[in-house]
């Protein structure tokens, strides 16, 4: 943290301020609005869906109705077409229709008294006397009975005093009044534990009232589907007509279930006392029996005339709402704690690596370069701004220690060169000095010349006897060279005559061969002749001798062979000796020959030199009356030289002023540089480097 | 008795004339397929095929060896090596590869203080050694020359002895 600075006005204090600060109001007025519309939207659909599910539920009712009807429908229709009268066939439908519709109770038929004309025969097959009215009226009353074998018991139809009959005068007399032939739904009535409610419809044929079919049906289905709706919607459901409840999903009155109560001595008689508005529209009432406002949508049932009241407290409603509100805020509260900190660890990094800038640049400007890099990660502008100020850093280190290194030899160098003036001041006076000397040298010089012109002149003399010996000797030599190419013919003569001589010597040798061939035929010859006489015994004796004379000669003469060969030989090898002689004798001629001309033209070189060395010498001795002339004009331009000594002395004395300057200099950079602290380890290897 | 004189690795050794058929410059002859090591081949005597026997082989073991002064020694051997209905007595005529011949002389091999020569079985051809002004000179029994050597007993005597493809 920069000392001085409130935090307010740092780069994290202006991040936060700026960047973190309007993004989490920006992010809450969001939320809020949201909140709100949520609110209202979420309201908007409850009510919605209290009315729709509340019509659904009473479409359901009214189908189910519907259907239970159609079988009244059909008992009707039947009797209407054809089965009135067959008394025994209506029987057996009656039964059938109980046995195979668990929910049906009970299934009747009545007839108007001798409406079919049959009520005088009694009982007869297929028709006992249980499902016989008074007088023999036609009067069948199918229930199911669990104490009965079968299940099902058959008995006369009766007017109870729960209901005074109205299930047979009240079709009758409505369609009598006002011609309506549709069925009726009475009111709910417990049978055998069961929640029991009866269709009713009558028989007409021809225009004329002649009996009832009906139906009692168990409300089961009507219980179970409201107690659904219920969980489903989070409500309280009640079914009701004529001021009586069908069915309801709630108990409040003394742990007994509303159902086929009344509806006037239940603690829900206010609700349904002031009357209800349009069907399917929805109502806040004030609910006495719960204590608190409520949801209240009604709806008529088109079959048999229900009404079907849906109760939500609101309260419930907005406990719903509320959950989702709060959902929604704590998912918006994490949201913005996640961006504070992403914004503020990025303020927080950004703020680091401009303050590790500043440090260093704090450090440059204090002139201590001996700082280590600051080590920064990343890539982008910040850390490319650290890694810059830590380049510099040590760029300027080097260039520091550059300067320091430059000028401390710059120092040495101005010393040297302000003494090295100095001695060449001194040099240019004793220089003056040695000029005299030189003059002394110079006339000496010129006495030498004239000495040298008398050598030359004597030279000159003997150089003109040698050119005539030379002539001479050249003559000679051209004598010898022609003697000597006779002299080349004759041994070339000599060689070819012993090479002939060689060959003869090589026929010689042939001959002999042949000879030594001839003597060892015979040796053998005498060998065989000496062995055939040795077989003729005594006989042979005589040839033995002559044998061996033979074999004699033929030794001699290859003795005498061997003689002729090895003198033969001899021979050879002296004519191939005398060859070898004379070629070697001709190459030493041929090259004795060459060298006397090579000699005799070095003389007629010599000669030619000769004469041009007479011409040389005439120009030396001109020369040498130059050079006097030149002497005369070295000794002024020593005199000269003197002179200009006197004056490099004066320049030098002028550049050791300058080179005490530049060491001034020099001391004034040296002391700029030393305001750096530089690493010695660092500029020693520059230096290396 | 005349004899003719050869030597083997540095001995002197006498061929009895009576024995020798005649003497031949040494002639091409061709190898005669595997045999003994002595038997250096065939040669042509006149239209004749003749072994041709190395003497050094036989007498020393070493083969003799090929100079201007060896020769070839026609003779008979005492037994007939090949088949006897040869003409003109070829089945028993060898030449004897000497490596020279000096000669004839006269010496006698029965004289009093000669040696009658060493009896071993394997050298039947050896026989009685005499002295003379140039040294010891033992008598060679060249007929039967051939006998000592087992292998030879072994070949086939005749061309019907052998077997029949």
């Amino acid at each position: 943290m920069p000392r001085g600075i409130p935090f307010r006005r740092t780069l994290l204090g202006q991040a936060l301020l700026l960047g973190v600060l309007p993004a989490v109001v920006v992010v809450l007025a969001i939320v809020g609005v949201n909140a709100m519309r949520a609110w209202n939207g979420i309201v908007t659909r409850i009510e919605k869906e209290l009315v729709s599910e509340t019509a659904a539920a009473v479409k359901e009712i009214d189908t189910r109705n519907a259907r239970d009807i159609g079988f009244v429908r059909m008992m009707v229709l039947s009797q209407e077409t054809g089965q009135f009268g067959r008394r025994a066939e209506t029987l057996r439908m009656l039964e059938r229709i109980l046995r195979t519709n668990p929910e049906v109770y009970a299934a009747y038929i009545g007839y108007e008294p001798n409406a079919d004309g049959q009520d005088a025969a009694g009982a007869q097959a297929g028709v006992p006397a249980n499902a016989l009215g008074e007088g023999g009226r036609f009067y069948p009353y199918f229930k199911r009975d669990p104490a009965s074998p079968t299940g099902i018991v058959l008995e006369p139809l009766q007017n109870t005093e729960q209901d005074g009959g109205l299930w047979y005068e009240l079709p009758k007399e409505r369609f009598e009044r006002a011609g309506i032939a549709d069925a009726i739904v009475t009111k709910p009535y417990t049978y055998l534990g069961t929640d029991i409610i009866e269709y009713v419809m009558p028989i007409v044929r021809e225009g004329r009232f002649v009996g009832i079919a009906g139906l009692d049906i168990a409300l089961t289905d009507a219980q179970k589907q409201l107690d659904a709706l219920a969980d489903e919607l989070d409500a309280d459901l009640f079914l009701e007509t004529r001021g009586q409840f069908i069915a309801a999903t709630t108990d409040v009155t003394g742990g007994t279930r509303l159902r086929t109560s009344e509806v006037s001595g239940s603690p829900m008689a206010p609700l349904f006392a002031g009357g209800f508005a349009r069907d399917a529209t929805l109502t806040k009432v004030f609910d006495e029996s719960l204590g608190e406002e409520c949801y209240l949508v009604t709806a008529t049932v088109p079959t048999g005339g229900w009404r079907l009241v849906v109760r939500k407290p609101t309260s419930v409603v907005a406990a719903e709402i509320s959950g989702l509100v709060a959902l929604n805020l704590l998912t918006a509260l994490i949201g913005v704690a996640v961006i504070v900190s992403i914004l503020s660890y990025g303020a927080v990094r950004l703020s680091q690596r401009v303050r590790a800038a500043e440090s260093i640049a704090v450090r440059i400007a204090g002139g201590d370069l001996t700082g280590d890099a600051v080590a920064v990660r990343g890539a982008d502008e910040s850390a490319s701004l650290v890694r810059a100020m830590n380049t510099m850093n040590a760029d300027l280190a080097n260039i520091v220690s550059a300067v320091r290194a430059a000028s401390t030899r710059l120092a040495a160098t101005s010393a040297q060169l302000a003494a090295t003036t100095r001695e060449q001041g001194a040099t240019a006076s004793s220089f003056g000095g040695s000029t005299a000397q030189i003059a002394a040298a110079i006339r000496e010089i010129s006495a030498t010349g004239d000495e040298l012109l008398r050598s030359v002149q004597a030279v000159d003399a003997g150089a003109r006897r040698t050119a005539d010996a030379a002539a001479a000797g050249r003559g000679r030599l051209d004598a010898m060279a022609s003697s000597m190419s006779r002299l080349d013919g004759a041994t070339t003569e000599i060689g070819d005559r012993l090479e002939v001589i060689a060959e003869k010597a090589a026929a010689i040798s042939s001959v002999v061969v042949t000879i030594t061939k001839v003597a060892e035929q015979t040796n053998l010859l005498s060998v065989n002749a000496a062995i055939e006489a040795e077989k003729a015994g005594e006989a042979g004796y005589g040839f033995l001798v002559v044998a061996r004379e033979i074999r004699r000669l033929a030794d001699q003469t290859a003795v005498a062979t061997l003689d002729i060969e090895r003198m033969v030989r001899q021979m050879q090898e002296s004519v191939a000796a005398g060859v070898t002689d004379m070629k070697r004798f001709a190459a030493e001629m041929r090259t004795g020959t060459s060298d006397a001309k090579r000699v005799a033209n070095d003389l007629a070189g010599i000669m030619n030199e000769m004469n041009a060395a007479f011409a040389s010498f005439s120009e030396v001795q001109r020369g040498m009356a130059s050079q006097a002339a030149g002497v005369a004009q070295i000794e002024e331009a020593v005199n000269q030289v003197a002179a200009g000594a006197q004056q490099t002395a004066t320049s030098a004395r002028e550049s050791a002023r300058v080179a005490d300057e530049v060491s001034h200099s020099v001391a004034v950079l040296a002391d700029a540089a030393s305001r750096f602290t530089v690493d010695e380890r660092a500029a020693r290897t520059d230096k290396e480097r | 008795m005349q004899v003719l004189f050869t030597t083997v690795g540095g001995r002197r050794f006498a061929l009895d004339c009576a024995e020798i058929l005649e003497v031949l410059p040494v002639v091409a002859h061709l190898p005669a397929g595997i045999g003994p090591k002595w038997l250096l081949g065939l040669f042509n005597l006149r239209g004749t095929l003749v072994p041709l026997v190395d003497l050094g082989v036989i007498v020393d073991g070493t083969p003799t060896t090929m100079r201007l002064g060896a020769r070839i020694v026609v003779m008979r051997l005492d037994a007939e090596l090949f088949d006897a209905t040869l003409p003109d007595g070829a089945a028993n005529r060898v030449g004897l590869l000497v490596s020279e011949i000096i000669g004839p002389f006269t010496r006698d091999f029965s004289q009093p203080g000669a040696h009658p020569g060493f009896a071993f079985a394997g050298a039947p051809h050896l026989g009685p050694t005499i002295a003379d002004d140039d040294g010891l000179v033992q008598l060679l029994r060249c007929r039967r020359i051939l006998e000592g050597d087992s292998t030879l007993r072994e070949l086939p005597r005749s061309a019907a002895e052998w077997p029949q493809p």
